[in-house]
């Protein structure tokens, strides 16, 4: 294929944006603005919401969103004096140790789901997620637990468990959830309200089995955003949040969460990955000597010697320190994966230059190697076109080989 | 500036430059996952230097926050990405086929991210926005040959960079 990179820019240039990409534009930052305008302490609580999609700290994020659902239905409430219901509620919040709960998509049968844990003085224990396919159908589904700063991450479709640090991310939460401030998310409310600019209606039946029906309608230029949220008259506690597209007065689903149980024993078993497969391959990245320090080399040379390091160790034999440079596999597991092969690395035939990896979402470089091996007792050079090297998940300075050789 | 004004520049910020960090941010990522990530990053940024986005300079500024959210994009992806798991089905996989178009469109968009600032920025304008080279000095605030020059550098670095990757004509 001949092409220039100005062909590719231009070519680039001119392809419209598809209509869904605007729209999903346009809903992102519907939704920034519904966050920013709920409370004052923006950073955090922007920071979390922007996450939720994408992994571990939607679950904290349930809690938040608990909070914020209980303390505006007290303060809106007409039938309870605001002081009293304040004072209630807060003790309700720091009440809240355990949380189950499923967040639904629309156009998908099965939820995510998610189980918290958090200690005596409220701060997170425990974590699991069930995530399914269709959230990243390259991964497949996934179970993950969080536990000290660290989560396990197990691929089923790939047999193999991934540890990863977890320690920043969970830090934000914990600073998000101490920084909110629900009695600031209802005054936002309350003044785009007064604005015009979103409505909130309150359904309070007096048959205290039925739940209080809460919905908020942000206004947009173009369409509205509606969030129904149910809450529970006994314990004041969110039961569901579901989210709608309102356009020309038609209703499209968004999805939603579900708040299945509160302060339920959590079986401990749940926080620990089970059953797993026999020879299911485990891969530690939270090891400190995994990989190689990059130092003060550019990310190119840093590619270039974690490749020839790696096949290096494979010549040796040294299937530890192999391990260790293809993310913290273990040398047996390793070993026992290239015995089963008959694969021998008898020596390295060229190391070549480092290119961005074909795959930009990795942000790895891909390093073309030839290797001669014995496969069955037969020698042949085989060529690797783009060995992937990238920097270690939570350990930016470290830089280990990724995606197969 | 007071919380509910911070809000009220947001939204007419929001208001007037939605389509161009879509446009620039779906050209530069095109992978509407990422797009998305990168959507809410380039919303976070626009917030927290709202007050910078309310005059002349308000474009360069979205440029810079566009291309720091497309970087940050690509990080932070827990479990996200199956490239972090060694794949044992690769491990005798033979020699791979040569990339497609479609990577090497993605490896120019990798690339793009990672030049220096002002000639990434005029890439982006020159070539995923087609605006003219007056233009850009304008918003970069440079004269016409120093936005011409940004983009021959930022032609030139790509072309070292994915050397081997495309054939040049």
């Amino acid at each position: 294929m001949s092409k220039d990179i100005e062909q590719i820019l231009n070519q680039l240039g001119r392809d419209p944006v598809p209509a869904e990409i605007q729209q999903l534009a346009e809903d992102t930052s519907m939704r920034f603005l519904e966050s920013v305008s709920q409370t004052k302490k923006s950073g955090p609580l922007i920071l979390l919401e922007m996450i939720m999609r994408n992994g571990l700290v939607k679950l904290a994020a349930a809690a938040v969103v608990v909070v914020a659902g209980l303390l505006a239905i007290l303060f809106w409430s007409p039938s309870v004096p605001t002081a009293y219901a304040l004072e209630q509620t807060l003790a309700a919040l720091h009440s809240v140790r355990t949380l189950h709960m499923r967040d639904l998509a629309p156009d998908q049968n099965e939820p995510k789901e998610f189980w918290i844990e958090c200690d005596d003085a409220g701060e997170l224990l425990n974590v699991r997620m069930h995530v399914p396919a269709w959230d990243s159908p390259a991964d497949g589904a996934k179970e993950v637990v969080w536990h000290a700063g660290k989560a396990q991450v197990w691929f089923k479709a790939k047999g193999a468990v991934v540890t990863v640090n977890e320690k920043d991310k969970v830090a934000q939460l914990l600073e998000m959830v101490v920084a909110f401030d629900p009695k600031r998310a209802l005054e936002r409310v309350m003044e785009l309200q007064e604005q015009g600019r979103a409505q909130v209606q309150i359904e309070h039946p007096s048959n205290k089995a039925e739940p209080i029906k809460v919905t908020v309608t942000y206004k947009g230029d173009r369409q509205d955003i509606q969030e129904v949220m149910m809450i529970n008259q006994a314990t004041l506690l969110l039961e569901s949040k579901y989210r709608y597209r309102l356009v020309n007065g038609q209703e499209e689903y968004l999805g939603g969460d579900e708040f299945l149980s509160y302060n339920q024993p959590i079986d401990p078993s749940m926080f620990v990955l089970e059953n797993l497969p026999a020879n299911v391959m485990r891969v530690d990245m939270t090891s400190p000597d995994v990989g190689l320090a990059r130092g003060s080399l550019t990310e190119e040379q840093i590619a270039e010697k974690v490749a020839k390091e790696f096949f290096d160790a494979l010549v040796a034999e040294d299937y530890d320190r192999a391990g260790r440079l293809i993310g913290g596999l273990t040398g047996d597991a390793l070993k026992t994966m290239l015995a089963g092969k008959g694969l021998k690395f008898v020596r390295i035939v060229s190391i070549g230059k480092a290119v961005p990896h074909p795959n930009p979402a990795t942000r790895g470089w891909a390093v073309p190697c030839e290797v001669e091996m014995e496969k069955d007792g037969k020698t042949s050079v085989e060529t690797f076109p783009s060995l992937g090297v990238r920097p270690v998940q939570g350990q930016p300075d470290r830089w280990v080989v990724f995606g197969g050789f | 500036m007071e919380y509910s004004r911070r809000i009220e520049v947001f939204s007419k910020v929001k208001d007037q430059y939605l389509r161009l960090v879509t446009a620039v941010l779906w050209k530069l990522t095109g992978d509407r996952e990422i797009f998305e990530e990168a959507m809410q990053y380039a919303l976070l940024g626009m917030w927290q230097h709202v007050e910078k986005l309310n005059g002349d300079k308000a474009p360069a500024y979205l440029y810079r926050i566009a291309l720091s959210a497309n970087s940050k994009a690509w990080h932070n992806r827990v479990g996200q990405n199956s490239d972090q798991v060694p794949d044992r089905a690769t491990v005798d996989a033979g020699p791979e086929d040569k990339a497609g178009q479609a990577e090497l469109v993605a490896e120019v968009q990798r690339a793009v991210a990672r030049l220096p600032e002002n000639q990434s920025k005029a890439i982006v304008m020159r070539y995923l926005e087609q605006r003219d080279y007056d233009e850009i000095a304008r918003i970069l605030g440079c004269s016409e040959v120093a936005s011409r020059s940004h983009v021959c550098k930022a032609l030139a670095a790509l072309r070292s960079r994915l050397h081997g990757c495309l054939d040049e004509e």
